[in-house]
């Protein structure tokens, strides 16, 4: 019997500017997370995202990237968070796909598509380097003083299996 | 300030959010035993959904750290002749890549781990089959694909695209691996979308 599911676990829209946004209490319920950000933000900034409370440097990635004239892959490792976009002043979005968050065989890989507001798109791969289920999540801006302007939308959605 | 989310979840707990109905888990295949490849039968699906996906987690047995998957459609029986092309666009080691194929009895649409990954790592995918029931087009399967197993070429994340020359109804999709066999913990997921 087919299941319906994207269900929708959390929706915020900022009201005020804001220096970071969690989502806590994650059950373990689903397969797999999706993650859905579009917002600005007060300066050029990217958004990271940490698992658990994990500032240690657990997290590592590679991401390509274009942005009309030219394209780039990178890749970090070692490091303590996934950058999963950048934000300015002007609109861009991601949709991060967690997969199997709450297995505790597997490392946490995810995948993150996002779109820039002033000409860019990127892919991601990343993987939070821990077996332990994940039950919340972050999201911080990297730059210096930067907050995520009011009206921001950060949507987080379980997908049943 | 920081705002949270907290407290939310207690409601979902509790069964007050209603999931999308639009967006259907179909099945879920999860791999307790070496497997040389999946295959889902959608032959019912035609008249309930407009579109499927494939979440999929994956490690295979080959001894290598990254290694390819890629897929059949049929209508019924799994079509092995070179009646698909390929597109991709990938990022790794500090490079993006392209690379096109056509006239090839298979296209790719993840990446896995292989027995030499370290344990616990294993690759991901979403794969889109567009409209695989209509019978006035050819069947398009695009994915997002990737991990990060390793510096230099032990990471990949890629763009996929897929195409089976044959406008038949899709009965039957299949995942082949690479390396030799899927193995335990790796999991497959199909789910309709209704249009």
């Amino acid at each position: 019997m087919p299941t319906p599911t994207y269900t929708p676990l959390a929706n915020i829209t900022l009201g005020s500017s804001a220096s970071s946004v969690s989502f806590s209490s994650i059950p373990a319920s689903f397969r797999d997370l999706v993650l859905v950000i579009d917002g600005t933000a007060s300066v050029s900034t990217n958004v990271q995202v940490r698992f658990n409370g994990d500032s240690n440097n657990n997290y590592l990635y590679v991401a390509m990237y274009g942005n009309g004239s030219t394209t780039s892959s990178f890749a970090e490792s070692n490091i303590s968070s996934i950058t999963q976009l950048a934000l300015a002043n002007y609109s861009s979005n991601t949709l991060t796909q967690i997969m199997d968050y709450s297995a505790t065989d597997k490392h946490k890989t995810v995948l993150i598509r996002s779109n820039g507001g002033n000409g860019f798109v990127q892919a991601t791969a990343g993987r939070w380097g821990s077996t332990s289920a994940i039950t919340s999540m972050v999201l911080t801006s990297s730059g210096s003083g930067a907050t995520f302007n009011s009206g921001s939308n950060f949507a987080l959605y379980g997908i049943a299996s | 300030m920081t705002l949270s989310a907290l407290g939310i979840f207690s409601a979902a707990g509790a069964g007050g959010v209603a999931a999308v109905p639009d967006y259907e888990l179909i099945s879920t295949n999860l791999i307790t035993t070496n497997t040389s490849s999946v295959t889902f039968d959608v032959s019912s699906l035609a008249s309930t959904y407009k579109h499927l996906q494939i979440r999929a987690t994956g490690r295979q047995s080959a001894s290598f750290v990254l290694l390819g998957v890629r897929m059949r459609l049929g209508s019924p029986s799994v079509d092995s002749g070179s009646n698909y092309a390929e597109h991709f666009l990938k990022g790794q080691n500090g490079s993006v890549t392209s690379y096109g194929g056509a006239s090839i009895s298979a296209f790719d649409v993840s990446y896995d781990t292989g027995a030499s990954a370290s344990a616990n790592i294993f690759g991901a995918a979403v794969i889109d089959i567009l409209d695989p029931f209509s019978t006035t087009k050819n069947t398009t399967v695009r994915s997002l694909a990737g991990v990060y197993a390793g510096t230099g070429t032990s990471h990949a994340v890629t763009l996929f695209s897929g195409h089976w020359r044959n406008t038949a109804a899709v009965q039957t999709i299949q995942l082949i691996p690479a390396g030799s066999n899927f193995v335990s913990g790796s999991r497959f997921s199909i789910y309709g979308i209704k249009g």
